[in-house]
């Protein structure tokens, strides 16, 4: 009972705290693309437009205004729904991501989980047999993966996996070209598939998975490998576990001991790696052309299309720290160290 | 804090002379020379893993500095009959789809990539530190105000917000190492505040304030030496991130184009061969990325375990 309520009150504390959170978060969307002297006005009326059709842009962008209002009137649309439109595709910045936003979280999804399975295991292996010959290994390749570049890895396995051995598809999109897309019901793609009846759809979808998940599992699962291994290897150490040692508890009791006490560190590592896959999406969906909102986000930032770049960083901002609010309440939950007070 | 915890913080000190405060507090002092020296020595026997790291960054210093006398061709120098040659004794790792030596651009990118991420580490570590040892002695109201403002900028996917900032200042590698310092400040920043926390109610820095010393004089000479272990295995962590970031970053197109060598741009070049099987304007560059970031990387593992020993 206790509990609940000190789970409670933290819970309260620790999702008032994202509001002020947010506020900022919305500050630096907002002005971090108007730090530069790029003039979007200049880019949408042309290269050949004169300062007078230059002008006359800026003046319906409202861009002459001062900015302090700009964002106020930006802050004041973007809470009633209206994220405004790309000045490139013309249409609404809500539609686009509500189009992407569910591709891309999609595959960081299933990315996360395939780096969580490989991170957890070869972290948990090498921590629970320190200083073993399979630690070393695991030690060496877990940093040779946080070493690499995701985009390199990407691009290495294409050559590997569908250039030289032909056992992957084109890295082209979610699916094959020949394959009609299924129809937008949830966006989640693979979703879409199933709630189609497009097996073949589903299992080309799965096929062009294949290629971005391995890559973020290697280099996204090393990250967590390390963590792990360094945080099962203190656990290991404290006197608890040796008491259980010494008292001749069966082994798998101690490894769930270890698994267990290890859980709110490695519960951490999983929400920085979700977020990190929020980042390290932009360059798998580059190489890849998954179409998701990494593309679109990099393509606005390339052209200094305000309102999707605005749109772009400010629903990043909000994601990660949604992430990292369930992964706290998560650990609050199940390590009631964290609400004691 | 217990007075063992006192020696164990001091202790890495005492061994590596490049880090304690030479004011003369330890009663019998070896030169500082003979000190360092004898300290790396023991650093470098200790961990073979350690001693390989300091071998390719070492390596990688070498080939930056040397790259004019080293490579073969001029990074930039086009040979127009030659596109996208595979690799042969003449271009060691062919050429690209400019027909620019990748051999020689690959040797080259080295200065740019070293020089982004020195600078961009150097300027972080000195603000943050400054930022960290005042919010972390002071603490109060200007703690409060910069951990919110330093949670705000750690909220976004690093990558994104750097895209972001170098596409709108459009400036190129200043833009690039403006970012990457900008992006590390928060961690330094932490990383100082909390060993600064420590430090603060240890015997030595109660000693010292109940002898009447300045504010300043009590974080430089006692704070600022003791909370050093851990920025300097933090540093070769940022080095190593940074060479990434600015490999992502250029990758991407934004901030260092395409003449200019730098590896991430030259994979970019490279990236539109690899689905018809072009791989080495792709896989070299790649792969110097790789050896320069697992050295550092390799050299952070080792001072971990040497300043650290036990920590984490």
């Amino acid at each position: 009972m206790n509990f609940i309520r000190n789970f409670g009150w933290y819970a309260v504390k620790r999702t008032l705290m994202v509001v002020p959170l947010l506020f900022g978060v919305s500050l630096v969307a907002f002005f971090i693309i108007r730090l530069g002297d790029v003039n979007p006005a200049v880019l949408i009326a042309g290269p050949t437009a004169s300062a007078a059709e230059i002008e006359q842009v800026a003046a319906e962008l409202g861009l002459e205004r001062p900015l302090f209002e700009q964002y106020r009137t930006y802050l004041a649309s973007a809470l009633s729904g209206d994220l405004g439109e790309s000045w490139i595709t013309g249409r609404t910045v809500s539609t686009e991501l509500r189009n992407r936003l569910p591709v891309t979280l999609e595959l960081i999804t299933i990315g996360t989980v395939a780096s969580v399975i490989v991170g957890l295991l070869l972290g948990f292996v090498a921590g629970m047999r320190e200083r073993s010959l399979v630690d070393h290994f695991l030690r060496v390749s877990t940093l040779g993966g946080i070493s690499m570049p995701i985009f390199w890895l990407g691009l290495l396995l294409i050559y590997v996996v569908f250039f030289l051995t032909d056992l992957a598809p084109p890295p082209l999109g979610r699916q094959s070209l020949m394959l009609a897309t299924p129809e937008f019901r949830t966006g989640l793609p693979l979703m879409d598939a199933l709630l189609d009846g497009r097996l073949d759809v589903f299992w080309s979808m799965v096929r062009h998975l294949m290629l971005p998940v391995i890559t973020m599992a290697l280099v996204i699962g090393a990250t967590i490998a390390k963590q792990t291994r360094a945080s099962v290897i203190e656990v290991r150490n404290t006197s608890m576990v040796r008491y259980a040692r010494a008292i001749g508890m069966p082994q798998w009791r101690i490894w769930w001991l270890v698994l267990h006490n290890s859980l709110p560190s490695v519960i951490t590592f999983i929400a920085i790696a979700y977020s990190l896959q929020l980042g390290g999406s932009v360059l798998i969906e580059l190489i890849f052309s998954w179409g998701g909102i990494g593309q679109l986000g990099v393509n606005a930032i390339q052209r200094a299309d305000y309102a999707v770049v605005q749109a772009y960083v400010f629903a990043m901002g909000i994601l990660a720290a949604a992430i990292y609010l369930v992964a706290d309440l998560i650990i609050a939950s199940i390590d009631p160290r964290v609400t004691f007070k | 804090m217990s007075a063992t915890e006192d020696h164990a913080a001091g202790s890495p000190l005492g061994r590596d002379g490049s880090l304690a405060p030479t004011s003369g507090d330890l009663p019998e002092q070896q030169p500082v020379l003979r000190r360092t020296l004898r300290a790396i020595n023991e650093f470098l026997r200790s961990d073979l893993s350690g001693t390989l790291g300091v071998v390719l960054i070492a390596a990688w210093l070498l080939v930056a500095v040397l790259a004019p006398v080293i490579a073969p061709f001029s990074p930039v120098e086009v040979f127009g009959d030659r596109v996208l040659e595979a690799p042969s004794s003449v271009h060691w790792f062919g050429t690209d789809i400019n027909g620019m030596d990748v051999f020689s651009r690959t040797l080259h990118a080295a200065r740019l990539d070293l020089q982004i991420a020195g600078t961009a580490v150097l300027i972080s570590l000195v603000i943050g530190v400054v930022l960290g040892l005042l919010t972390g002695y002071l603490g109060g109201w200007v703690d409060m105000l910069v951990l919110r403002l330093l949670d705000v900028l750690q909220a976004f996917p690093a990558l994104i917000l750097g895209l972001a900032i170098v596409a709108a200042l459009q400036r190129g590698i200043g833009s690039v190492i403006f970012v990457i310092a900008f992006l590390d400040i928060p961690i330094y920043a932490r990383l100082i505040r909390a060993e600064t926390f420590r430090i603060r109610e240890t015997n030595y820095v109660e000693a010292a304030r109940a002898l009447g010393n300045p504010t300043w004089r009590i974080l430089l000479v006692h704070v600022l030496p003791n909370s050093l272990p851990p920025v300097v295995i933090q540093s070769a962590v940022r080095m190593a991130w940074a060479v990434k970031i600015t490999a992502s970053l250029a990758f991407v197109g934004v901030g260092i184009q395409a003449p200019t060598p730098e590896w991430g741009s030259m994979i970019r070049v490279g990236s539109d061969g690899i689905m018809t099987g072009v791989w080495w304007p792709t896989v070299f560059p790649g792969l110097a990325v790789v050896t320069l970031v697992l050295g550092l990387n390799l050299l952070a593992d080792a001072l971990q375990s040497y300043l650290r020993p036990g920590g984490r």
